[in-house]
């Protein structure tokens, strides 16, 4: 009777040690690649938002924010044009490309600009024209990575 | 019959640029070899085993699960 109560004592004893060990573990690292069993060692953290366009503003000026303060969507003949693309979510590496398309076929011009953005980014596209805009119809196409995000029409009148 | 096809206008004096509030991509990358985590690749470039997070949010769209990293996969790494 002694002797089973003293083993019980032991394995308590015992129990707690290890328990007391357990709670001092450290969360261990990532697993090394392609080891599949360890996939829950680590809670994944908040998954950062993923990257996308949110707004594209047309417009005559922009802040030093990149962003439009008066936006429109008719410019006259010797206006720059400015698109702003508001971007959101973080990437190592993304390439934002604006097309400018006159009349809906005539490409006027085709200009790029790889981000890497960490949160909420705006880049802005412009293009001028010194001998004046021919009236008519016009649409830039903002393309993430090649493919296409928004379209955004406007018109130069005289 | 008149000719319905407009000529086309001229945009070859068209000037442009672009510029972002985003910063520019790294130039550093590094590709997966076997045997490769990303506390590993982190103190490699870091020195610190800890910042493996820095590189896991910076190749979210690489990364599905921090832990599972395959080789061959190239990963940009910011700065520190």
């Amino acid at each position: 009777m002694r002797t089973q109560r003293g083993r019980l004592y032991l394995l308590v004893i015992l129990g707690g040690a290890v328990s007391a060990l357990g709670c001092k573990k450290e969360a261990p690292p990532p697993a090394e690649s392609g080891s599949a069993d360890t996939a829950a060692a680590v809670p994944a953290p908040a998954a950062p938002e993923a990257f996308a366009v949110s707004e594209v503003t047309l417009g005559k000026a922009i802040g030093a924010d990149k962003k439009v303060a008066s936006p429109t969507t008719t410019f006259g003949p010797k206006d720059t044009i400015y698109a702003s693309v508001a971007t959101t979510g973080s990437a190592p590496s993304k390439t934002l490309t604006a097309k400018w398309t006159f009349q809906d076929s005539q490409t006027v011009k085709e200009g790029s600009e790889t981000i890497a953005p960490t949160g909420p980014a705006v880049t802005e596209f412009h293009m001028a024209k010194p001998s004046a805009w021919p009236v008519g119809k016009y649409k830039v196409e903002i393309s993430v990575d090649g493919t296409p995000a928004t379209t955004k029409e406007f018109e130069v009148k005289k | 019959m008149p000719d319905s096809k407009q000529p086309k206008a001229d945009f070859s004096d068209v000037e442009g640029g672009s510029s972002s509030t985003a910063p520019a991509p790294s130039g550093r990358s590094y590709t997966v070899v076997k045997g490769d985590s990303l506390s590993k690749i982190a103190k490699q470039f870091y020195g610190d085993a800890q910042k493996w997070r820095k590189i896991y949010e910076a190749n979210r769209d690489e990364i599905k699960n921090p832990d599972l990293i395959y080789p061959g996969q190239t990963f940009t790494i910011p700065d520190a």
